[in-house]
């Protein structure tokens, strides 16, 4: 509750309003176009991984993302694989975080537009993997959230002062996710079956009952540098499963245009 | 001016720049840890079916006050935020118990790693009671003489080498590629074979050093002697005859027993080999284990200086404190089962089992916690 309060108060800080979001989204091009893109994200992570009995990790992350998008007479469909390593801490103990998005495909259209304004509406669909090891806190077993599903989208996006500011949300509706299911002490695996298979093994379908993940992002693609996007967004991930799990990321991040 | 209008411009963005990033912080902030451990309220054992009787610290002649600081400590102080549970038993009783994160424990078995070593030990002493091993002089190769044939340089390793870490063989703990983690990720299909099959780095009988692949041969021994699983065996001639209901053992995938670590039990299960120990190999008057066997098992093998571990020799794989006159069981994460015979005093403590390195509940707060414990005998 209080990190969609917070959510709220970022978008108030910003100077605009609720009155929409969606994914990375260009002003409308009515031509047919393919466009490539490449972004660099530096921020923080902070998790917390019910089997670590209410700790909270917190630390740096890096994150690149692909984007490949397709155009066509207003309507923007994308394919936007991503990779995300971060390193938080508690206490001086050490975790790396990595998250890896082998599928995100999302489609946008507009719903209402003006020679300045766009509203668009979408949706998308990904399967996102997100890797835990706490060496000193849990050795080297494996934790894991798998999460594939389908979201909505919401982008508004407007000329401003001869660039062009975006907002972007994305929340989940409902998929299929699975989180580590139990955590024996003594045998472990780090074989390419821990990392794939049993992820899959234990998916359980379900909506707002058991995760959501809500992405916000606010982007500006100043006048003087086209093709260059710069951003801060953030993402809270969470899983209300039998050992819950919950996991911000705050960035600010760069994006080329090709 | 278009200098002014870029600096303005500049200065906006930098400004909600720093109101954005101020609210990721904020976010951050909303992931609130939580408390780590219960707050103290008592530490009044709780009275179940399980054989253990319950006495109050008066009746065990005990300070209930100072158990009370002593308890309140625990649960408070936090440098000790790994710390699970503390169990004190004087004469054989529970005078006092506690859990620090989740009163489930009191049922729940969790790791307790390397005290599966001193379990091993007292099951040594059983197999020679038993005949099933004639001497700890006898050697690997003579109860294992295939795997003896395959590695004929281990073959004069001595049972007692392997009760007391000196096989000689360089097998390391330690380490994302060491022997120990090989064996937790199940990586060679025969356990006995890859641990033999490691080079001598000293001659047998020669050399400390403190490793997970001895026991792991002695498992073999004993379950080679037994017929049996040493799971299985131990089940039927130490952890029943004990009463213990609340453990498990792993086994390897090559069907043998974890020699080094893999009991998982409750602390009040724990406290049964304390007790055993405490009482010379007696559990409730009747002879599980041989006195001698005892007392051999937990009298100094290994120099403190040889083992060069905080000041604590070695026994049949059982730690032994010369200066306090304690012995006691010690595993990974900070598992201690702390057994003083003057004080007729066995304290169980223990901790999240896989902490690593600094992080642990180290062997030398724990000792300062059995100190205060002590302190309170009256």
């Amino acid at each position: 509750m209080a990190c969609r309060w917070c959510v709220g108060l970022l978008v108030g800080l910003t100077g605009l309003s609720w009155s929409g979001c969606g994914l990375a989204a260009p002003m409308a091009d009515t031509a047919r176009s393919v466009g490539h893109r490449l972004s660099v994200a530096v921020g923080s992570v902070s998790i917390k991984e019910g089997f670590n009995g209410g700790m909270v990790f917190n630390g740096p992350q890096a994150v690149v993302r692909y984007e490949l998008h397709w155009a066509a007479a207003g309507f923007d469909f994308s394919y936007n694989p991503e990779l995300a390593l971060g390193l938080p801490l508690n206490r001086g103990m050490a975790a790396v975080n990595l998250q890896i998005t082998p599928v995100e495909l999302a489609f946008q259209a507009p719903v209402w537009q003006s020679a300045r304004h766009r509203l668009l509406l979408g949706g998308e669909v990904a399967a996102r993997y997100r890797y835990q090891e706490y060496p000193d806190l849990q050795n080297a077993h494996l934790f894991w959230f798998c999460e594939m599903g389908l979201s909505w989208c919401l982008g508004y996006a407007f000329h401003w002062q001869g660039g062009r500011l975006s907002l972007q949300w994305t929340n989940s509706l409902l998929g299929f996710v699975s989180h580590t299911p139990d955590n024996p002490p003594y045998f472990y695996s780090l074989a390419f079956a821990d990392f794939v298979v049993r992820p899959h093994q234990t998916l359980q379908f379900g909506s707002f009952n058991r995760y959501d993940r809500t992405a916000l992002r606010l982007e500006y693609a100043p006048a003087a540098l086209p093709t260059h996007v710069f951003g801060v967004g953030l993402e809270y991930v969470g899983y209300y499963g039998a050992t819950r799990y919950q996991t911000l990321n705050c960035y600010l991040s760069w994006r080329k245009v090709f | 001016m278009a200098q002014g209008v870029l600096r303005r411009r500049i200065s906006r963005a930098v400004t909600r720049g720093m109101a954005c990033l101020a609210v990721c912080v904020l976010m951050q902030a909303c992931f609130k840890e939580e408390a780590l451990k219960l707050p103290f309220t008592t530490y009044e054992p709780a009275v179940m079916a399980d054989g253990w009787a319950v006495a109050t610290p008066e009746a065990a002649g005990m300070d209930g006050a100072a158990l009370t600081r002593v308890y309140r400590d625990f649960h408070e102080r936090s440098d000790l935020w790994q710390v699970r549970s503390l169990l004190v038993f004087r004469h054989g009783r529970l005078v006092a118990e506690s859990y620090t994160k989740d009163t489930a424990d009191r049922t729940r078995p969790t790791a307790v790693w390397s005290c599966t070593k001193q379990v091993m030990a007292l099951l040594t002493g059983m197999a020679l009671e038993r005949g099933l091993i004639a001497d700890t002089a006898d050697t690997v190769g003579r109860y294992l003489p295939e795997a003896a044939a395959v590695h004929p340089d281990k073959a004069a390793i001595r049972i007692r080498d392997l009760l007391t870490m000196r096989s000689g063989i360089g097998f390391e703990n330690g380490g994302l590629y060491g022997g120990s983690n090989q064996l937790l990720k199940q990586m060679p299909d025969n356990s006995l074979d890859f641990v033999l099959g490691l080079p001598l780095r000293h001659a047998p009988g020669t050399a400390f050093h403190y490793s997970d692949g001895d026991p792991q041969i002695l498992s073999a021994v004993l379950q080679a002697q037994t017929g049996q699983s040493v799971r299985d065996w131990a089940r039927e001639v130490l952890f029943e005859p004990l009463g213990m209901r609340h453990y498990d053992w792993i086994v390897y995938r090559d069907g043998l027993t974890m020699g080094a670590f893999g009991i998982s039990a409750t602390p009040r299960e724990m406290a049964r080999f304390g007790q055993l120990v405490l009482d010379g190999g007696r559990w409730r008057g009747n002879p599980l284990v041989a006195a001698d066997w005892v007392a051999a098992m937990t009298s100094p093998k290994v120099s403190a200086q040889e083992t060069a571990y905080h000041g604590l020799a070695f026994g049949y794989y059982w730690w032994v404190d010369e200066a306090r006159g304690v012995v006691f069981m010690h595993g990974q994460g900070g598992q201690y089962v702390f057994v003083q015979p003057s004080a007729g005093l066995v304290v169980v403590m223990t901790a999240e089992p896989n902490t690593q390195g600094t992080h642990q509940f180290a062997v030398t707060t724990a000792l300062d916690v059995l100190d205060a414990v002590a302190g309170a005998i009256l």
